[in-house]
């Protein structure tokens, strides 16, 4: 019994710690590390499924979140760490790609489906304007019409 | 032999579902009752094999029989019985088998509550749901078998991801797949729409109750998922522009447009062929969510390849029944006329607006998602498509559905007076503004970008109440006739309001908790108050206790608000040694303004703890939103009009020949 | 054969099901537009309550009227046009039938595994044990053997097996249950009813309780049990009857082989006995070793004890965690006469180390050693410190001062076992882990070294390590 509650006790002193953001990689001024977070979220991390380094917790995340801190605290731009960053790991790296040739229609693709949207139902209109109103019914056609709606007491 | 008879009963389910798709529609070119009326027996049998397949497999992991390959990759006997259950569905052949059990159960459902639709049409609707069947039996027995045996089991199974076991995952699959499969039903009608050149609105009508199940199920489904990784992956994150998620988000905008232009086709017999190539849209977008999640190739090109004959198989069906149907369309879409005009001004055209902007708003996600792969594709380059994009290019879009769907029940169907919309448009957006610079007083509230979210949310909110007044008469007749006629509204009208009030809630909550989110990530020792907006958060202690089948640690924070205590948080932090992975556990709190969250993480070695505390405002607002827009479906399902054409009719109605 | 039979049973009545409709009567189906009109006629009603409520104008109700009607009759001119016949067609119901059974039987044939059993866990526990066993589990023998001492309790063989099982896991309470059923199956073999008397002893804490010392003594009537010779001394020697105790044990020590397996225990007993007595060791035992002489009080190192045992309390005090200088002063204490102190500081030391399952037993057989178990006073001195399961389940209910001394405790306990028994790398991680945890990096950082030292050569154990302890040390 002892050795089942030691086992215990020492299996969870060892759980292997995460890479979780922690405070030791942490600016002290907070406007510095909001900073830092912005960035961060805007960068994948590498190993993850669409996660940003910001809230991964893989050793990778951690390294890339330390390289932020480190090009901010050498007096980096928000631009010049993203850059830096995108250079050193390619544009994978970004999560907001940069808008470049191959990118064209990726950030269009709002701008085009609403005007093809747009288009299309003024098209759709133009077109239905053309199509003559149907004829009235005949009276004789409306009490046919009439009869079998209201069954037979019409 | 349960395992082995289960297994049979999926053959029984193929063989009946392939006579499912070939005697009916046979039956319908011989004018043969007998072939026609197969369609609905063969339903019944194929829904009682798959649900005795996916019984003989529930049992299989109660029971824990390890001779299962299946059961050995996905469950271990010291799990706790309520994960066992679930741990059927939490793998690629569960879910698979759940998916074709929910297809049969449509079919079943079809075949039992629509016998007012005529027969040629009820029985070509259930072929063609066969017809899907057919291919997705095949895929399950063919590649994706959950009722392999392996010669000698091993003592225990090998765990389940232990981020799963947790309730609200745990139903959240079964709720989506009501929704993915659901709109399997809206696939068949159109298909049989187009086979038999028949579509009118009392075609809309019978469609109507299925998409209604499908979408309501769908928003529950993804209302599930999202608060779920909103308190067990422990950042306060609960939408991430994932692909799975966007999987399953594609099929819900555009399902969103099916089910207006649906009433634009029951009310005005319009949008006839607009409505069913929607109808073949929203199924092939949830065929295409299946086989992106499925085949692996969204997290990589190379996943796809180390697994290629599950996606090839799932790639070649999605190919012949989108295709099929596509091209079914194109052949037969001339045959379809349209029915009554409308003019630029008018519900029908608002109605198409909403169908344009939520088609865009699909084509973006669509785009964004699959950006990545094509362009890997095509020349080879790697980039990545996240968040921050879709935010910017999403939002702005379903802004505008949003501004839309508020002026939209403003006007009148087929001639709307524009003089009379712009008035109500003008009035409603003077209140909105006033609230909105009410708000941001109150509250103090800057940020631009969060104001004009807010602004939009409230604006939905305040022409939805006000076209509700106005349908009651106010301010011409007294309140108590206006209550009176309120309680007389058609069910589907409640629908309306509160599906587009629940919308504007979820909207507001979105738009608060992510501009004016505090957090706070630290590491505290125990007794120091750390200040998180108005909130001091205290780590009072950490415990160790077990869990039926993991370790945990348990922690104590105190959360006041100037001096007094508010509540006591209990986060935690799990280990589940078979599988040897930790999971956290966010200790909520919720107020009708927001959550108060705390994340416990690891021991600093040093006393401390790094902990992760949140003010999250507008989060309760997004599941009430949510919640009010799946009730809102299933109130509209309870329409009295939604049963009307029942057999008991027929007799009064029997016209002379 | 049940199986195919239930096979065949429901592949058929689903083939029959399906083809059902051919079986029936003849009976018509109506392609009719009534499903439809009855739809439109309930539009038609709609119209008239929202114009009743005022929502629309006459005008737009008679155009809206118009557009329905016209509908009413495309639907009911283009939809009425047939009906459909049902006719009883056996052979379309055969031929659906068979089409459908075949398939489904056919493919289940070709990938299934037919009439293959299910294998629920529950069913498989015997097998699950057995494997078990065979691997070397005593706590699976052991179930397994109480399965089996259900099925057949007249079985000698198997409550034996089942006693010496428990026993070797350290069960005895458990243990004393079984020997006793094997001795009621076996009255008249005093070996085994001198093993339930033992049992009995050792499940009460080494202490020969009435009952067994009543069975040792009718053994002895009847045969000349070594076992039942040693207890009735023990027993004597419990009671503090020192001298008949040893005079029992001298007896049968001259009884006994000098390699006999027992001697060892019997030439310390006598040692303690004579030490309490203040005897000569010579005249009991004429070949005794010069430790022997030493352990039962002889006067020959008296000084040099002195001096040590001063050194031992102080540097004791400094650093309470070295449980070898407490057992070293207590046997110090005892060779000097004082045996009451010894027992005290045993009980002391233990106390330091209440987590460390390992440093209790070296504290135990110390006190056994010195026959601390037989003087009243020291009676229960491995017990006082051994927590209970459910102290230990509830550490981290203690206060913060206790909890630390548990875990500090705890890790010396792991230290001292890795020092005598270095082969298990999982324990050499804990260790380092739990000293970084404790914030003792630069013991965590030696006991990696040591760690290191004792695997050298072995690449995949120094992996294994590496990888254990990274993020605990930072390398």
């Amino acid at each position: 019994m002892i050795r089942l509650a030691l086992a215990l006790a020492f299996s969870l002193l060892v759980i292997p710690a995460a890479h979780a953001l922690d405070a030791a990689e942490m600016f002290d001024d907070p406007q510095l590390e909001a900073r830092a977070r912005d960035i961060g979220r805007e960068l994948r991390c590498l190993v993850c499924q669409n996660e940003s380094i910001f809230d991964s917790n893989a050793g990778l995340a951690r390294d890339l979140r330390v390289l932020v801190r480190e090009r901010m605290q050498a007096g980096d731009s928000d631009e010049e760490v993203v850059a830096f960053i995108a250079d050193r790991y390619g544009d994978f790296v970004l999560l907001k790609p940069r808008v470049t040739a191959q990118t064209y229609v990726l950030w269009g693709a709002p701008a085009i489906f609403l005007v093809l949207g747009t288009l299309a139902v003024f098209a759709y209109h133009q077109r239905r304007r053309k199509t003559a109103a149907a004829a009235p019914l005949s009276d004789e056609d409306r009490r046919e019409a009439q009869r079998l709606l209201h069954g037979g007491d019409a | 032999m349960i395992t082995e008879l289960g297994h049979l009963a999926l053959w029984i389910a193929l063989a009946a579902a392939l006579v499912q798709s070939i005697v009916p529609l046979w039956g319908t070119r011989a004018r043969s009752a007998s072939a026609m009326r197969v369609a609905d027996t063969a339903a019944q049998v194929q829904f009682l094999g798959a649900a005795a397949a996916f019984g003989a497999l529930t049992w299989a992991y109660v029971v824990s029989d390890f001779s299962l390959a299946n059961v050995i990759m996905n469950s271990h006997s010291s799990k706790p019985m309520l994960y066992k259950v679930t741990g059927v569905w939490a793998n690629h052949e569960g879910s698979m088998l759940l998916w074709v059990l929910m297809l049969a159960l449509f079919g079943v459902l079809i075949s039992v509550f629509g016998r007012m639709i005529p027969v040629v049409m009820r029985s070509t609707v259930l072929a063609v749901q066969a017809m899907i069947g057919v291919g997705f039996y095949l895929f399950i027995l063919l590649t994706s078998n959950p009722f392999l045996r392996v010669a000698s089991p091993p003592l225990d199974g090998q765990g389940m991801n232990p981020l799963l076991q947790d309730p609200g995952v745990a139903f959240h699959p079964p709720l989506l797949y009501l929704g993915y499969v659901g709109f399997s039903t809206a696939f068949s009608f159109a298909v049989a729409a187009l086979i038999t050149g028949r579509v009118d609105p009392a075609w809309a009508r019978w469609m109507r109750p299925w998409v209604l199940i499908a979408w309501s199920g769908l928003t529950a489904g993804i209302a599930l998922g999202s608060w779920w990784s909103y308190y067990e992956l422990g950042w306060g994150g609960f939408w991430f522009w994932d692909p799975v998620e966007n999987a399953s988000f594609m099929p819900w905008l555009i399902g969103t447009a099916l089910l207006h232009s649906a009433i634009v086709v029951e009310k005005r017999n319009a949008l006839l062929k607009w409505t069913i190539l929607l109808s073949i849209l929203t199924f092939s977008l949830s065929l295409i969510g299946t086989f992106l999640v499925r085949s692996g190739i969204l997290s990589s090109v190379h996943a796809f390849a180390t697994d290629p004959g599950r996606g090839a198989f799932i790639l070649a069906l999605l190919i012949i029944y989108v295709g099929g149907a596509l091209m079914l369309y194109t052949w037969r879409a001339a045959t379809i006329g349209e029915g009554g005009v409308f003019s630029i001004w008018s519900r029908e055209s608002g109605l198409l607006v909403n169908n344009m902007g939520l088609t865009a708003a699909t084509g973006v996600v669509f785009v964004g998602t699959l950006y990545p792969l094509g362009l890997e594709l095509f020349n080879g380059a790697k980039i990545t498509v996240g968040a921050p994009y879709f935010n910017q290019a999403f939002l702005p879009v379903f802004g505008f559905i949003m501004f839309a769907a508020g002026i939209g029940p403003f006007l009148s169907w087929k001639r709307a007076r524009p003089a009379v919309v712009l008035k109500k448009t003008a009035f409603g957006l003077a209140v909105t503004v006033l609230l909105t610079a009410g708000v941001a007083l109150a509250f103090g509230l800057r940020d631009a970008v969060g104001l004009f979210g807010l602004f939009i949310a409230l604006w939905l909110a305040v022409a939805t109440l006000q076209d509700l007044a106005a349908r009651a008469g106010l301010p011409r007749v007294s309140p108590g006739v206006a209550l009176r006629r309120i309680a007389g509204l058609p069910r589907s009208a409640w629908g309306l309001y509160l599906g587009h009030l629940g919308l504007a809630i979820a909207a507001a909550g979105v738009v608060a908790v992510s501009v004016w989110k505090e957090e706070a990530i630290q590491t505290v020792a125990f007794g120091t108050p750390v200040e998180v907006g108005p909130y001091a958060f205290t780590l009072d202690k950490v415990e160790n206790s077990t869990g039926p089948n993991y370790q945990t640690s348990i922690a104590t924070v105190t959360v006041s608000r100037g001096g007094t205590t508010l509540v006591t948080l209990h986060p935690e932090r799990r280990f589940y040694p078979v599988e040897g992975q930790p999971t956290t556990e966010a200790g909520i709190a919720t107020m009708w303004h927001g959550d108060i969250y705390a994340v416990l993480g690891d021991p600093d070695g040093r006393g401390g703890f790094v902990t992760r505390y949140y003010y999250n405002p507008g989060v309760p607002w997004m599941w009430f939103g949510a919640l009010m827009m799946t009730l809102a479906a299933l109130v509209s399902l309870t329409d009295r009009r939604l049963r009307i054409g029942a057999p008991a009719r027929r007799l009064a109605a029997q016209p002379a020949e | 054969m049940m199986f195919w039979f239930a096979a065949f049973g429901l592949t058929f009545f689903g083939a029959l099901w399906i083809a059902w409709p051919f079986l029936r009567k003849d009976s018509v189906e109506m392609n009719d537009a009534d499903g439809a009109i009855s739809v439109f006629r309930d539009q038609l009603d709609e119209l008239d309550r929202d114009l009743a409520a005022g929502l629309i104008s006459e005008d737009e109700r008679d155009a809206a009227a118009q557009e329905i009607e016209r509908r009413t009759l495309a639907a009911a001119r283009r939809l009425d046009a047939g009906f459909s016949l049902s006719h009883r067609a056996p052979a379309a119901a055969a031929a659906v039938a068979v089409l459908a059974g075949t398939l489904a039987l056919g493919g289940y044939a070709l990938f299934g595994v037919p009439g293959e059993p299910d294998q629920p866990l529950a069913a498989r526990k015997t097998e699950v044990l057995e494997r078990r066993a065979s691997a070397g589990d005593v706590n699976a023998r052991i179930a397994l053997l109480i399965e089996r001492t259900k099925q057949s309790p007249e079985s000698f063989e198997d409550w034996w097996t089942l006693a010496v099982s428990y026993a070797s896991i350290g069960d005895d309470a458990a243990s004393v249950e079984a020997y006793r059923h094997a001795a009621e199956l076996a009255p008249d073999e005093p070996g085994v009813q001198a093993a339930y008397a033992e049992a009995m002893v050792l499940a009460n804490g080494n202490k020969v309780p009435t009952a067994a010392r009543i069975i040792f003594e009718t053994v002895m009537r009847k045969t000349a049990d070594p076992r039942a010779r040693y207890y009735v001394s023990l027993a004597k020697a419990q009671a503090q009857d020192f001298d008949g105790a040893l005079q029992g044990w001298v007896a049968l020590k001259d009884d006994s082989a000098p390699d006999a397996p027992w001697m060892p225990l019997v030439r310390r007993d006598i040692v303690n006995m004579v030490r309490f007595l203040k005897y000569d060791l010579t005249e009991y035992l004429p070949d005794a070793t010069e430790a022997e002489i030493a352990a039962a009080g002889g006067a020959s190192s008296a000084e040099v004890a002195v001096t040590r045992i001063a050194e031992l309390e102080a540097q004791l005090s400094e650093d309470p965690l070295d449980y070898v200088a407490w057992i070293e002063l207590a046997t110090r204490l005892a060779q000097s006469g004082d045996n009451e102190k010894a027992a005290t500081v045993l009980t002391q030391g233990a106390a330091h180390f209440a987590g460390a399952p390992f440093v209790q037993q070296k504290f135990d057989d110390a006190a056994r050693e010195l026959g601390m178990d037989i003087l009243g006073a020291a009676s229960d001195s491995g017990a006082v410190a051994s927590p209970s399961a459910e102290d230990v389940a509830t550490i981290s209910a203690l206060p913060q001062a206790e909890q630390d001394d548990l875990i500090n405790g705890m890790v010396a306990g792991l230290a001292a076992e890795l020092a005598e028994n270095p082969g298990s790398p999982e324990k050499w991680i804990m260790l380092v882990r739990s000293y970084a945890n404790l914030g003792e990096y630069e013991k965590a950082t030696e006991a990696y070294e040591s760690a290191k030292a004792a695997f050298a050569g072995n690449a995949e154990v120094l992996d294994m390590l590496a990888a254990g302890v990274a993020d605990a040390i930072g390398e």
